[in-house]
């Protein structure tokens, strides 16, 4: 825990540690964090931060590699989280309020930056060095897959990295990115479509 | 038979694609995991897309660079520390403001809203010794001592010349039968009447009582 001024009222820490827990009492401890955050509790924020920023700087390193720039976006977000907790209405859950802040930080940041939001996939695997034996690794795997998102556009890449390293339904997707559940299905078929024809020989070595 | 068949299972095939991958993401509900279920039982296809999208699912990139949370949590806090100084700068200048710390401050504040509302009173209070202009007229509040007719034909320029050479001014006026009230001093009041009798421009000059009545 790091020293600051008004760190708010004292805290049993063991309540927000990190807990093994189902995604309801995840929900639960997250929006219990949130009211106190709310009421300036640095502690509970201290909290919220380090829970969140594994799952974000994940997120976030689809759309950019720099280091940098990643923890400037998830403290954009995090600092939004800290000013305007008391907005948050529950309505929808605090890892989808949290993360479609990330969402527009994100996109806002990289178009600022000028980062290159989609790659040269063939160019690039092309660099991936293969195994004597022809064999993929699983860092190679995991190489491929990362260049073959790359190549797809930054909606659709979010659209799959949401669904499938997020844990997210539909409907939450739609709400981080602030468009209709049938955009969010579409993306999500034509990307798809375009990482099994960008993957085809990866996935068949498996 | 089989074509009827084939024909509902191909509407059933695209909801199922459609759905699929929250299907392996696990995050459907129960009657919509429940239909692709039933679906996958009998469609290769989707099973095999089951399939790709588990394995694809499995082989989530490792993040790239090693963001550092201590260190992005420090420079955060910088930030949230700066705001809170900022904050309690401001808040300090207002408790100034509520003289905390100045007893004298209320009585200093009191006579300068004493003294603003002092000057706005003698700004806004009008100057009896400004005349204030008014076209072709004077002081609503002076009362005329003499009523005068011009023909219709006078021009404007004309009009003035003889209230000029008079030394008369209007009161009030044209009235509905084009006469006009002047006012001119008592010591004037005959020679000035005498004057605009012998104008061929005016048709009728009078004195007026006080009560703005004609003087018998």
């Amino acid at each position: 825990m790091s020293n600051g001024p008004d760190i708010g009222q004292e805290e049993d820490m063991e309540t927000i540690q990190p807990i093994e827990a189902n995604s309801s009492q995840v929900e639960f401890r997250d929006v219990q964090l949130v009211i106190r955050i709310a009421e300036g509790d640095l502690r509970a924020f201290d909290a919220l931060y380090r829970s969140f920023f594994p799952r974000l700087a994940r997120f976030l390193n689809r759309f950019t590699r720099k280091t940098t720039l990643i923890e400037e976006i998830i403290n954009d977000t995090m600092f939004v989280v800290w000013e305007k907790a008391s907005t948050y209405n529950q309505t929808s859950k605090v890892s989808t309020w949290i993360f479609a802040i990330a969402y527009r930080k994100a996109m806002k940041t990289i178009k600022r930056t000028d980062e290159p939001q989609e790659a040269d996939f063939d160019l690039m695997e092309a660099e991936i060095e293969m195994e004597p034996d022809n064999q993929l690794s699983q860092r190679q795997l995991q190489q491929s897959v990362s260049l073959a998102l790359d190549a797809i556009s930054a909606e659709q890449r979010a659209v799959v990295t949401l669904a499938y390293y997020h844990g997210m339904h539909y409907q939450e997707i739609a709400e981080t990115m602030d468009c209709p559940v049938n955009t969010v299905k579409t993306r999500m078929f034509h990307a798809r479509k375009r990482l099994q024809n960008l993957l085809s020989k990866v996935m068949e070595s498996l | 038979m089989n074509k009827k068949i084939v024909a509902i299972n191909e509407s059933m095939h695209d909801r199922v694609q459609s759905l699929l991958p929250w299907f392996v993401n696990d995050t459907l509900r129960e009657e919509d995991a429940s239909l692709v279920n039933q679906h996958l039982n009998v469609c290769s296809e989707c099973q095999a897309d089951f399939a790709w999208q588990c394995k694809l699912r499995a082989i989530e990139p490792a993040v790239e660079g090693a963001p550092d949370v201590d260190r992005a949590f420090a420079k955060l806090r910088e930030r949230i520390d700066a705001k809170q100084i900022q904050s309690k700068r401001t808040s300090v200048w207002f408790n100034q403001f509520r003289f905390k710390n100045s007893p004298w401050m209320p009585w200093a504040l009191a006579s300068q809203m004493l003294l603003i509302m002092g000057l706005v009173t003698v700004v806004a209070t009008p100057d009896p010794t400004i005349a204030t202009y008014r076209a072709l007229a004077a002081n609503s509040t002076s009362n005329g001592n003499m009523i005068v007719v011009f023909r219709p034909e006078t021009s404007e320029q004309q009009l003035r010349r003889i209230l000029n050479r008079a030394n008369a001014r209007i009161v009030n006026g044209p009235t509905v039968t084009d006469a006009y009230v002047l006012y001119v001093k008592d010591e004037n009041l005959d020679a000035t009447l005498r004057s605009l009798r012998a104008d061929r421009a005016v048709v009728l000059a009078e004195t007026l009582n006080s009560r703005g009545k004609l003087s018998e």
